[in-house]
């Protein structure tokens, strides 16, 4: 089992606040390729070799850092044929990308087993080794009962970590004020597993409301100053406001 | 299950070097992007099946399991909390329970919350960081637009243009719109208004006025 670290060409999800692009709302039919990677990675996950989808979330995050680089001598997109070299990846050929870069890092195949396939000779060790060897089992940190950081009606700001890697903060809402409408229970912390740490805490997850006035300033239309975005973050990522 | 090696004339690993004019055109022409996708879709399914992880039937029953989820199951749901307030508070205060009730597998949604709109709010959903959305009550695969770079910037900035804009919905000034972003361990399920004209409706009458996007949050269910 390793632990992946964040990559330099991780790209966090960013929010674009004036973007007045149409919403296209075509019925658009689901190509066989897309159901087929999805069914899969659910097996996976359902079969419990895979934890979760935050690690491919993750590498679907480095594939987006990779393609709007355009750094493609990157160890984790090899061999790309030319139409995908002017563009992005859609949303379901993104997923096989990713979920090839999880199961290349977890040792579940290697690229000269993906290779081998690709030209059909069936060269690869039938033994079952690799099963045992894949198995991401961390060290679960749990909570201790009863040390909650925040309660119903605090009101907390959200941090800016500047932490790398996969997060699951919205950027907008970096050093934004809210207040606590509900304690969501208590989950993995996300951000370890996507990156297969050893040691991976359980962490309590809020449910904070935010006025978009407050988060949005001058950009708020005025017929939604008083509307809200309620949002579920990690107690790492608030602090209290007196 | 169909053959995808069979119309593949361009194995990944050497795409770019293949050209299109290398081969004889004895077969109805292809879009090189799919055939692409499906063939590097297919190496990773045989090697993890050649290695024991799961079997072709397998990846097969899955996809007509996903394919067999729509919002049909939504809309039960919903229809159950119109015409029973009973069910509707347990469906608010723990979701996954209150579909066991109704044998829908709610399988790997870690946690469900149902959020009513009323005549005072009204809710919202969009996931800002990938696709969050309550895939096995709605179905595997989320319509294009909420997966859209544009509706998940603009919905948290400006959720009555684009409600009212982009999908039709106006929301009265005095109602309070509440944006849920997705972002967590949480996936969120919308009971739209119960339509005028429906009093009196039994269950079975009202589903079919509960559409997906009205469990979204961006319409309401169909008027009758």
């Amino acid at each position: 089992m390793c632990e992946i670290p964040p990559k330099k060409n991780h790209r966090q999800i960013p929010h674009n606040p004036t973007d007045s692009s149409s919403i296209d709302q075509s019925e658009l039919d689901i190509n066989i390729f897309e159901k087929r990677i999805i069914s899969i990675h659910n097996l996976m996950i359902q079969k419990g070799y895979l934890p979760s989808l935050d690690p491919i979330r993750r590498a679907a995050e480095e594939v987006d850092g990779i393609f709007e680089s355009k750094l493609f001598s990157s160890d984790i997109i090899f061999d790309l044929p030319d139409f995908l070299l002017d563009r992005l990846p859609k949303y379901g050929e993104r997923r096989v990308l990713a979920l090839e870069t999880v199961l290349l890092e977890l040792g579940f195949f290697s690229r000269e087993d993906l290779k081998n396939e690709d030209e059909n000779y069936l060269s690869f060790d039938k033994s079952g080794k690799v099963m045992s060897r894949i198995a991401y089992t961390p060290y679960v940190e749990e909570l201790n009962q009863g040390e909650l950081g925040y309660q119903v009606g605090d009101w907390v700001e959200v941090v800016s970590l500047g932490k790398k890697g996969h997060i699951r903060t919205p950027v907008y809402l970096l050093r934004k004020k809210g207040k606590v409408v509900s304690l969501q229970g208590s989950f993995l912390n996300p951000e370890d597993v996507a990156h297969f740490k050893k040691k991976v805490t359980r962490l309590p997850l809020y449910l904070v409301e935010f006025v978009l006035e407050d988060v949005w300033g001058k950009l708020c239309p005025d017929n939604s100053k008083n509307d809200k975005i309620r949002v579920e973050l990690y107690e790492h990522w608030l602090t209290k406001l007196s | 299950m169909e053959d995808i090696q069979a119309q593949n004339r361009y194995p990944f690993y050497k795409v770019s070097e293949t050209s299109v004019e290398d081969h004889d055109h004895d077969h109805p022409p292809i879009n090189d992007d799919e055939a692409y996708w499906n063939q590097r879709t297919r190496v990773i399914q045989k090697l993890l099946e050649e290695k024991g992880f799961f079997t072709a039937a397998d990846v097969r029953r899955e996809i007509e399991r996903e394919d067999s989820v729509t919002p049909m199951l939504g809309a039960r749901l919903v229809a159950r909390a119109w015409v029973d307030p009973d069910f509707k508070l347990r469906l608010c205060e723990d979701g996954k329970a209150a579909c066991r009730e109704m044998d829908i597998d709610t399988v790997e949604i870690k946690r469900l919350e149902v959020v009513e709109n009323t005549e005072f709010v009204h809710h919202v959903v969009v996931c800002t960081l990938c696709s969050c959305y309550p895939r096995a009550i709605l179905g595997y695969h989320p319509p294009s637009w909420y997966k859209s770079t544009a509706y998940r910037n603009r919905v948290v900035v400006d959720p009555r243009g684009v409600l009212e804009n982009d999908f039709g919905t106006v929301i009265e000034k005095d109602v309070e719109i509440r944006v849920m972003d997705s972002n967590a361990d949480t996936r969120y399920l919308v009971i739209p208004l119960r339509p005028k004209g429906t009093e009196g409706w039994d269950e079975e009458t009202l589903i079919p006025l509960v559409t997906r996007d009205s469990m979204i949050g961006v319409s309401f269910a169909n008027a009758p």
